[in-house]
């Protein structure tokens, strides 16, 4: 049986053991009166937690009301500035009613995009959208990210409609902002852009968003972030790496390769015995090492070793 | 992880009402704040405040991930500023208010009405250190996992392992006769 100062009871509380350990601890708790009764200290302790009540929740009605005014209020001065009052308040009924996310988002996928057919195609895609789309690219360009902001000022300056163009100029002369120097910063050149590493690696567990997570961790790793951004990413890789479910080490065997994490290369060698994930994590360390030890852990243990000192 | 109503939001997949998002999480947004704060009052405004941000970012938001995690961020990042900005001196004074508050109250020894016990436990998670509280508050409150907190709080899954449990161990202490 395994010695009490190393049972991880609050790990197992949380469920947040993967199943073989769980069972162990299980085991333990059996045979142990003393962790049972941690263990039942700290149920008692949640359920103290949990039946202290929460104020009653306003009404509903009510606080969406307030969100809204409050969402009116904070919009509404700059608005009357830009447009007449009687268009200001349609544009803002129109607003609230539906998102047009499709623009917002045509014109995060147009700031990340390098390629000058891509941006063209989305700037014609937002430009046939009409007032509607160009009332989401201001409000874009007034409270967006400042990337989604810069992308938001160069399609409305290449917008076909003079007016529309014309409203821009006076609306960035007003704040003092040249409309001819807007500049795209890329991922991983801002200094917010830690904020996106822990959104990567949430995007990274479905196969549907996988792509673009490892895509954004590569630009961010190599396209100059600041060391912490850099650091998180690598202690996110190890963490999948050294994690014990396959699925992620998976993950972390796909970002050493594209990321060409060298000095993690070794904790890849403990995957070489993974009947899913031997051929990868071999294929990885022969591609990024030049030369082959097979899978011959000891020998790839000692190389490393050897490269250490 | 996924929250069903933001898949509509990707690129030519049509829009959503954000009316509906405010009504589908008001109550947890709420919930959340008002444990952080400890007040009604506050809890409604920072939470409405986390909705209009929410609004005013969400050109920047992918809409892959979960709406309820990218509001968890946003409220917890308000929060911290109006800790930040709020003069010293200030919380001097609230702390020695409920200092005082607390030697009015009867003796902790005796046993307890339910609201009774329900405030006391109010108050000491809102005497834990605000990261402790923060993340006792979205594990036991919100059923987040570790992993998901560390997301939220931007900080790694060894801190949010660590702080949650030197919150567990501290009312563990300060609720030793209740427990």
């Amino acid at each position: 049986m395994i010695a009490c100062g190393g049972i991880p009871i609050e790990e197992f509380h949380d469920g947040e053991l993967p199943a073989a350990a769980a069972e162990e601890v299980r085991r333990h708790l059996a045979a142990c009166a003393s962790c049972a009764r941690s263990l039942d200290e700290l149920r008692r302790l949640e359920g103290l937690l949990k039946a202290a009540p929460v104020h009653d929740p306003p009404r509903v009605d009510d606080y969406g009301a307030r969100v809204r005014e409050r969402l009116r209020a904070s919009g509404s001065a700059r608005w009357k500035a830009l447009l007449p009052l009687a268009a200001a308040a349609a544009l803002a009924a129109v607003l609230w009613c539906t998102l047009p996310v499709d623009v917002a988002a045509l014109v995060l996928e147009y700031a990340a995009s390098t390629s000058p057919e891509t941006r063209r195609a989305i700037e014609t895609r937002i430009h046939q959208g009409g007032a509607p789309a160009v009332a989401v690219l201001e409000q874009v360009m007034r409270d967006g990210a400042p990337q989604a902001q810069a992308a938001a000022g160069v399609i409305l300056a290449r917008h076909p409609d003079p007016a529309v163009r014309m409203r821009l100029i006076e609306q960035t002369r007003a704040e003092s902002e040249a409309p001819e120097e807007w500049e795209l910063t890329e991922i991983g050149t801002e200094p917010t852009d830690d904020e996106l590493v822990g959104c990567a690696f949430e995007l990274l567990k479905s196969p549907r968003t996988r792509e673009d997570a490892v895509r954004i961790l590569c630009k961010l790793y190599k396209g100059g972030a600041n060391r912490a951004v850099r650091e998180a990413i690598v202690d996110g890789a190890k963490e999948l790496l050294t994690s014990a479910v396959p699925r992620d080490q998976e993950l972390g065997l796909e970002l050493v390769r594209a990321m060409e994490l060298r000095f993690l290369l070794a904790d890849l060698v403990d995957l070489l015995d993974a009947p899913a994930l031997r051929n990868q994590a071999h294929r990885v360390l022969v591609e990024q090492e030049k030369r082959d030890y097979g899978r011959d852990k000891q020998a790839w243990r000692r190389y490393f070793a050897g490269k250490r000192t | 992880m996924v929250d069903a109503e933001l898949r509509v939001m990707k690129p030519g997949e049509g829009s959503v009402a954000f009316d509906d998002l405010v009504r589908r999480h008001m109550a947890e947004a709420y919930a959340f704040c008002f444990r952080l704060t400890g007040r009604a009052a506050e809890a409604e405004d920072l939470s409405q405040e986390g909705f209009v941000a929410a609004y005013r970012a969400l050109p920047s938001f992918r809409g892959e991930s979960s709406f309820r995690s990218w509001l968890f961020q946003i409220l917890v990042n308000r929060w911290r500023d109006r800790r930040r900005g709020r003069r010293r001196e200030e919380a001097r004074l609230e702390a020695a208010r409920s200092e005082a508050e607390r030697r009015g109250r009867p003796a902790e020894g005796g046993a307890l009405e339910a609201a009774e016990l329900g405030a006391l436990v109010k108050e000491r998670v809102a005497d834990l250190p605000d990261r402790q509280r923060e993340v006792l508050v979205l594990h036991v409150y919100h059923e987040l996992s570790h992993g998901e907190i560390a997301v939220v709080l931007a900080c790694t899954y060894d801190d949010v392992k660590v702080n949650l449990s030197l919150a567990r161990k501290k009312l563990r202490e300060d609720l030793r006769e209740y427990v």
